[in-house]
């Protein structure tokens, strides 16, 4: 229950988010905004009032009055960016609160600020649009109604209480059955009657029989209010309970002014008995304004895409429109049915490639087996496809954050989305977010200058952050691009010099290698910590997160020009295409996407320089080799090269070769964590997984990326 | 209620009850809570740039786990590896690590009133002993597995650098530990 009430509210908030946002952009709320907005901070309020989360509520409350009194009067005046930030406070309010009531806690925290800001704001607003800033707008809006046709935004249900036609022989009392009759009244100005009604509703209907209340359409009907203060809310039930179990029941009700309890004889003494075929009618009127209504994909080109609900709320997205084509699914099946397909993945591995079936002549076999690896194939590439989401709702949220920033700050510049379809596993969606946000703060916070700066500078008063994503071999690459000042080379030294980052000649420091000194924990060239960077927290989590992805960053950057912060991902963590080589009694692994060729080098084909460094010439281009054997400390592999191989791999621009023994195949595998005990203590080693061969045993993935670095640092 | 009373019980049960292992001449015990099964020495798939005494990772039925020489870890001689020589998978704070030992001996029952505490010695040997059971005729080291592996984690984390400084000198020793 608690756990839809976040999925749900958390839908809403990143659809208020956007909206707003996007309103902002265009210089106004549009109608269909007003009504998104309202409609949306409508329900949260409801289900929140349900939940008993009464900061929540009476916040969501407060900005709900503000639209309804937009919606409602249309008043000329309004400042569209005022409210944005007032819904974005809000919203950042009720997520911070979700997220407690996510991690376990309870949403405790005070919105009263907030709200009486909220108040305040839309009484100014009255005032300034000549309204009266106490009128009563629910009120207004039916006396409007009288004068010319309402325009019927919401729920059209007109207030219909029908007095009860009690069939004569329902009416009878049975026994130990008692009919009751009460009338609620709430304290005047405890505000909204509607939903504190529903919720004695609520509270009450596990022990009764049957219950009817009047007015009937609480939630859904704007006049109900009105009807709750003036006439009391009353409901007619059959129970169980007798007279006083009912009242204590009911004294429990908080805010209530007054109670009227009468114990009838039978059903047909109330005022109001509907037949089943009202009620079933009222059901189903009933059940549409509950749910939440997602804008309809016409008005908006590009329908928010859900938000990956961290934890609890952990689903697939859902797209709008599709209702019956799309299910939700739990993570954690997903995460287990892949790991099922990896299993299977080794044991076809394991039946297969069998050392029993060796030298066998197996045609029959043979052709099974590729039917078999084929659908396995397939399989792989459907489970795959399942936990893949697209980057657009990790990449719109950073709207926020540039907004945000350019306005406390007093800078200019809006961020650029390109190629924010691009699908990921759905892990790397989820872990990729704070990695960019961070980003993005930098780039906002270090990188773009003051507009009187650029102007200075010659460049546009608006700077901009572009980011962007791309699928490229096997990887996807984001780039996180402003066009400020770039770093300042000599500062980061400095500082590096300083917190004793150095660890070799100054002069010997490349310009990458510079600028990366800006992820080390603690770093920071800024003078002054602001709300938003300086404490040099933060950047180290950029690499730490991606790491645990098993990516890497670097930085470029041109002064004057502004950087480039380029992030590389392989696309799914879970199962690549690998070559296994042995060395000595050891095995290891290398991704297939990255060896451009392998060859036995000619005797004499590698050279040393004067450091000892080897090299091999491959196509007019000289390569660093390494030999595996050495590097692991392996014996009894072979040293010669000539009687070994030689792998050149490609990492980023750079190729390189690694001396191995000899090639054992290609197999699809099934990357494994090195388990914990042992990662902890490899640091450089350049090993990023392990997986299982078909014969079982254990073969170590190689990462090309992390030998590059260890090679050429 | 059910499930409570028999959680209570089978506690009951594992209570005092240790695995008996031998290491060289000594015979260490260590709480079978936190055993989950023994299996015989097999194919270890050495990983680079660990301390000695962590000998690589093995195939568990498709889990990968990393195995500790408990020989090597408490800073005596390697020896060749033999039949009788076990893997014994303990769980430790929900993670799987194998304990090779020169051989299990038997599962005992000592009471916490025949365990006396190690002598106050200042080496550093003794904090990875919880006590010393008394059995009739001999003794019983009985391991604190949990200061072992978490004491394990701050030592190596914290002397990263030497350790593998150690590990280079080592290095021509490697051949020999091979199994």
């Amino acid at each position: 229950m608690v756990e839809v009430f976040i999925y749900e509210t958390r839908q809403f908030l990143e659809q208020l988010e956007q909206i707003a946002l996007g309103s902002e952009e265009n210089g106004g709320f549009s109608v269909d905004d007003v009504n998104e907005i309202f409609r949306a901070m409508h329900t949260i309020k409801g289900s929140a009032a349900m939940m008993m989360f009464d900061e929540v509520s009476t916040l969501a409350h407060a900005v709900e009055d503000i639209f309804y009194y937009i919606r409602e009067l249309h008043p000329q005046k309004v400042d569209a960016t005022a409210i944005t930030d007032i819904v974005l406070n809000a919203v950042d309010f009720i997520r911070i609160e979700m997220d407690k009531l996510d991690s376990g806690g309870q949403p405790d925290m005070s919105s009263q600020e907030l709200r009486e800001y909220t108040g305040n704001f839309l009484r100014e607003m009255k005032i300034a649009n000549g309204d009266d800033p106490d009128i009563d707008l629910r009120k207004a809006k039916n006396a409007n109604a009288t004068k010319k046709k309402p325009k019927q935004y919401y729920i059209g249900a007109a207030k219909t209480p029908e007095p009860g036609e009690a069939a004569a022989g329902e009416g009878k009392k049975e026994d130990g059955i008692h009919v009751f009759a009460a009338t609620i009244f709430f304290q005047e100005g405890c505000e909204m009657e509607e939903v504190r009604a529903f919720g004695v509703l609520n509270n009450l209907k596990e022990k009764v029989i049957e219950i009817h209340n009047l007015p009937e359409k609480i939630l859904e009907d704007d006049t109900a209010v009105d009807t709750i203060k003036s006439l009391g809310f009353r409901i007619f039930f059959t129970t169980k309970m007798d007279y006083d179990e009912v009242k204590k029941e009911l004294d429990q009700t908080i805010f209530m002014e007054k109670l009227e309890l009468k114990e009838l004889s039978s059903t047909a003494e109330c005022e109001y008995w509907p037949t089943p075929e009202t009620v079933a009618i009222n059901a189903m009127e009933n059940t549409e304004p509950i749910k939440p209504e997602l804008p309809p994909v016409s008005e908006r080109p590009e329908p928010m895409a859900p938000p990956p609900p961290p934890v609890a709320g952990s689903r697939t997205p859902v797209h709008h429109g599709e209702g019956a084509q799309m299910i939700s699914v739990r993570v954690d099946k997903l995460d287990k049915l892949m790991d099922l397909v990896g299993e299977l993945v080794i044991a076809e591995a394991m039946v297969t490639q069998n050392p029993d079936l060796a030298g066998l002549e197996l045609d029959n076999f043979q052709k099974a087996a590729r039917q078999l690896h084929k659908i396995n194939g397939e399989l792989q590439d459907s489970v795959m496809a399942l936990r893949m989401v697209p980057l657009e709702g990790t990449f719109k949220k950073m709207n926020r954050i540039v907004r945000d920033m350019t306005k406390k700050l007093g800078k200019k510049a809006r961020l650029v989305l390109v190629g924010e379809e691009t699908e990921v596993d759905k892990n790397i969606n989820e872990h990729i977010s704070d990695p960019l946000m961070h980003i993005v703060r930098n780039s906002i916070d270090h990188g773009i200058e003051m507009p009187e700066v650029r102007l200075d500078a010659g460049k546009q008063e608006m700077g901009t952050v572009t980011l962007s994503a791309e699928n490229a071999g096997g990887e996807v690459v984001i780039k996180i691009k402003d066009d400020g000042g770039g770093l300042n080379k000599d500062k980061i030294m400095e500082r590096a010099r300083k917190n004793g980052l150095l660890t070799k000649p100054e002069a010997e420091y490349t310009d990458r290698e510079i600028y990366s000194f800006i992820f080390a924990p603690g770093f920071s060239t800024k003078e002054k910590v602001t709300e938003f960077s300086g404490r040099g927290v933060g950047m180290d989590v950029v690499v730490s997160n991606i790491k645990t992805l098993g990516g890497n960053v670097v930085v470029d950057s041109e002064p004057g020009q502004g950087s480039t912060t380029t992030i590389r991902i392989p696309l799914t963590l879970a199962i690549i295409d690998g070559m296994s080589v042995s060395v000595g009694g050891s095995s290891f692994t290398i991704p297939i996407t990255s060896i451009s060729r392998s060859f036995r080098p000619e005797e004499g084909q590698i050279f040393q320089d004067p450091d000892g460094q080897e090299m091999i010439m491959v196509q007019g281009k000289c390569c660093p080799v390494v030999r595996l054997y050495d590097m692991y400390k392996i014996d009894e592999a072979i040293t010669e090269p000539s009687e070994g191989i030689v792998l050149l791999l490609e990492a980023g621009e750079k190729t390189f070769g690694v001396l191995a023994d000899k090639l054992l195949g290609v197999q699809e595998i099934v990357v494994k964590p090195v388990p914990q005990y042992i990662s902890k203590l490899m640091n450089t080693t350049g090993i990023s997984g392990c997986t299982l061969l078909g014969d079982g045993s254990i073969s170590l993935i190689l990462d090309p990326q992390m030998l590059h670095n260890m090679i050429y640092s | 209620m059910e499930d409570e009373k028999n959680l209570m019980e089978e506690e009951d049960t594992q209570k005092d009850k240790y695995l008996t292992f031998s290491l060289g001449d000594e015979v260490y015990g260590i709480d079978i809570r936190v055993v989950i099964e023994i299996i015989g020495i097999q194919k270890i798939t050495n990983v680079p740039e660990v301390p000695d005494y962590v000998r690589g990772i093995i195939n568990l039925r498709g889990k990968i786990i990393p195995v500790v020489d408990m020989r090597l870890r408490f800073r005596r001689e390697y020896r060749e590896y033999t039949d009788r020589t076990c893997v014994i998978v303990v769980e430790i704070n929900g993670v799987l690590i194998g304990l090779i030992v020169d051989g299990v001996s038997e599962v005992l029952d000592i009471a916490e009133k025949n365990v006396v505490p190690p002598p106050d010695l200042r080496a550093s040997q003794n904090k990875y002993i919880r006590g010393i059971g008394k059995l009739e005729s001999s003794v019983v080291l009985l391991l604190d597995w949990e200061k072992l592996f978490s004491e394990d984690d701050q030592e190596l984390l914290g002397s990263a650098a030497g350790e593998t400084a150690e590990q280079a000198e080592d290095g021509s020793g490697a051949g020999e530990k091979q199994p």
